[in-house]
């Protein structure tokens, strides 16, 4: 299976304020966000899920 | 453990009925009533081919449908100037035809690596949606079905929708007819989504999500809320707050910044407030 340039990219933006916006959460980057302790409410309840499911490793 | 989707393999009947959507298209509300398959063209500018312009496993969404496997389609009824996709959404050329082996081995791809959902996405499938059920058909045994719209589809596409989508992730952008005009070209917004996301909510699991955009609280995110907490009070609602200015939203000056920090917690303490089924 081929994969085009998009389908691997993922898009992190980092404002001035310090929120941080990602556009193609994959599994990996996911757990770069949980080693920064997010404090935002939905990103948490992601990596909670995730360690509940134990989905694995792309 | 491999979950399956329990939604229901079309009968030959129901993908008869969808195919001739393409030779007098009424798959949305624009009701273009054009020949697709002869090479017309509505609003959508779309052929009878799908195409892929890209696909990944994604964990940013709803706890309860990641990793879900997204599948971006080309091709929108919508003009959304805010529209983080921009010219693939909106070029139905954009991509390459996905055909029944791309499609097998993307699946296969996917449930590799242990996705919960697969997730069609676009653009908009539901102007896809014959080719769309085809190719499910063709596919037993996959993931739970996701169908992320726009919910400017007709009941006609519903209708073809019904049994074969486990989750519809509905996004219901504006809380207001103006809003819709003004920022996505369309007309009569609130009574088309409205009805969608009733009918949506007898067929299927619903979650209902609106992507917060700046200068919108009042005109939209607060109608919006109303119009849940009236309707469908149990529903799932879902709040986005990522919202960056992309594609064409320069051109509205609103739209030219990014949310302020903190409007996705306001948000989520009014919809609390106001008894709807935050999940997200």
């Amino acid at each position: 299976m081929d994969f085009d340039d998009e389908s691997r990219l993922t898009e992190i933006t980092l404002a001035a304020d310090g929120r941080v916006f990602v556009f193609g959460l994959s599994r990996e980057v996911l757990d770069i966000l949980r080693d920064l302790c997010p404090p935002e409410h939905p990103l948490r309840a992601i990596l909670e899920d995730q360690r509940i499911s134990g989905t694995p490793m792309s | 453990m491999t979950r399956c989707s329990t939604a229901l393999v079309p009968d030959s009947e129901r993908l008869a009925r969808a195919r001739a959507q393409y030779e007098r298209c009424l798959l949305c509300e624009h009701r273009c009533a054009v020949n697709r398959a002869s090479g017309e063209h509505g609003a959508c500018k779309a052929g009878t081919e799908v195409r892929l312009f890209r696909h990944r496993i994604e964990y940013g969404e709803e706890p309860e449908i990641v990793p879900s496997h997204l599948f971006y389609v080309s091709g929108c009824d919508l003009r959304c100037a805010f529209c983080i996709a921009g010219a693939n959404a909106f070029d139905p050329r954009r991509g390459r035809v996905l055909d029944q082996a791309e499609f097998d081995a993307a699946v296969a791809w996917g449930r590799e690596r242990g996705v919960r959902t697969l997730q069609w996405v676009g653009g908009e499938p539901t102007i896809h949606l014959p080719a769309i059920l085809e190719l499910m058909t063709c596919s037993p045994h996959l993931p739970p079905v996701v169908w992320k719209s726009d919910f400017f589809g007709t009941p006609e596409a519903f209708s073809l929708l019904t049994g074969s989508v486990d989750v519809f992730v509905a996004d219901f952008k504006f809380g207001n007819d103006d809003c819709a005009k003004r920022l996505a070209g369309i007309g009569d917004y609130m009574s088309i989504v409205g009805r969608n996301l009733q009918l949506a909510a007898e067929r299927a699991d619903l979650i209902v999500r609106h992507l917060l955009l700046p200068g919108h609280w009042e005109c939209c995110f607060r109608p919006i809320v109303n119009w849940m907490k009236r309707n469908l009070p149990g529903a799932k609602f879902s709040i986005r707050d990522g919202y960056l200015p992309m594609w064409q939203a320069a051109r509205h000056a609103e739209l030219r910044r990014p949310l302020p920090p903190g409007i996705g917690s306001a948000a989520r303490q009014l919809a609390i407030a106001a008894g709807l089924n935050l999940i997200y």
